[in-house]
């Protein structure tokens, strides 16, 4: 129970990290890693099911398959995450680059 | 007296974001043209004549190449005023004319008056007629929702008639193209300390205005962008 409790502390932190500090080499590095990891993770647990159960155990989340539940969870609410926060910052980008046209536009309509 | 009146308002820029609004925005315009000389229409990427029923009005306009969002355009003629060194006050005006520019002279007399930074319309100060329960309620709702957040009390949050001066422009900085720059410009009085007040205005609701009015099904992307930025400072 207080693994569990700890887990979800370090996973929010984690989160609020990560998303806060899009962008720096030092996060992408961190990113990269973590999908690896998870990358690993998943050839192992295919290549040998018992390695899941033997870890859930030791962190005491009940049986392997709820571990992989659990991971995958976090796996797949990081994406949506991180790619919402994307999305946004492509959008604000789009905005300036779009304002800054229609501005030069109007100035080069009045000098004319 | 007249001519004398213009002048005086030389330094007001009267901001209109347009998203097709070719059939009402020169009924609008008209009844600005009269008070005060400096209009800037923002076009977000309209595909109806709007920009040329402004143009040939003989005022002046704004493009956005694509469309962007009523955020994206306030904060483009925002700017637009910002680079022309006379304009001293901002005013922020719907194109579909629920607005009555009788108020935005009320409301710069009392932001002078009072050396305030910003001013915003509230309709539940003043008037709105002709509007439906519905949309009552859920503008209540938006207050209440965003008193709690923000920190800011006011009694109408979503009111697109503001007039402020040259400073608020300058911090203004809307990064939230949607509907969702209400709230943003809530925030900022907040962050940059601008002396603020409401003003009770009149807001008349047309068969026009209420067809071109965003849905309400979208106060939940407002409410979620409220509560995401609260969250992740994004």
């Amino acid at each position: 129970m207080i693994f569990q409790a700890l887990l979800l502390i370090v996973l929010v932190l984690l989160f609020g990290y990560l998303l806060r500090s899009r962008g720096s080499s030092k996060v992408r590095a961190y990113k990269k890693l973590f999908l690896v990891i998870v990358m690993v993770g998943a050839v192992v647990a295919v290549l040998y099911p018992g390695v899941t159960s033997n870890i859930a155990k030791i962190v005491g989340v009940g049986r392997g398959a709820d571990l992989v539940f659990y991971v995958t969870t976090v796996v797949v609410l990081f994406t949506l995450l991180n790619d919402y926060v994307k999305d946004k910052e492509e959008d604000r980008r789009t905005v300036k680059l779009a304002r800054k046209v229609a501005l030069l536009e109007k100035q080069l309509k009045n000098s004319k | 007296m007249h001519d004398i009146i213009i002048v005086m308002k030389q330094n007001v820029l009267i901001a209109i974001p347009a998203y097709n609004e070719g059939e009402q925005i020169v009924s609008t315009i008209e009844s600005i043209t009269k008070r005060y000389p400096n209009i800037i229409v923002i076009d977000d990427g309209s595909v109806d004549n709007t920009v040329d029923m402004v143009e040939g009005m003989g005022v002046e306009c704004v493009s956005h190449p694509i469309n962007l969002g009523q955020g994206a355009a306030i904060q483009t003629g925002i700017e637009y005023g910002l680079s022309r060194p006379d304009i001293e006050y901002f005013v922020t005006f719907d194109a579909d004319g629920q607005h009555r520019i009788e108020d935005v002279e009320k409301m710069l007399d009392h932001l002078k008056k009072n050396k305030l930074d910003i001013v915003l319309g509230s309709r539940f100060l003043g008037r709105a007629e002709n509007i439906s329960w519905q949309k009552k309620s859920l503008l209540k709702l938006a207050v209440k929702f965003s008193n709690l957040t923000s920190g800011v009390k006011l009694t109408d949050t979503h009111n697109g008639l503001r007039v402020f001066n040259r400073r608020a422009a300058e911090q203004m900085n809307l990064q939230m193209s949607d509907f969702s720059h209400a709230s943003e410009i809530i925030n900022r009085i907040r962050e940059e300390n601008l002396k603020y007040d409401e003003y009770p205005v009149t807001i008349v609701y047309t068969e026009y205005s209420r067809s071109k009015g965003q849905s309400m099904i979208n106060a939940i992307n407002v409410g979620f962008d409220a509560i995401f930025h609260k969250v992740v400072g994004k």
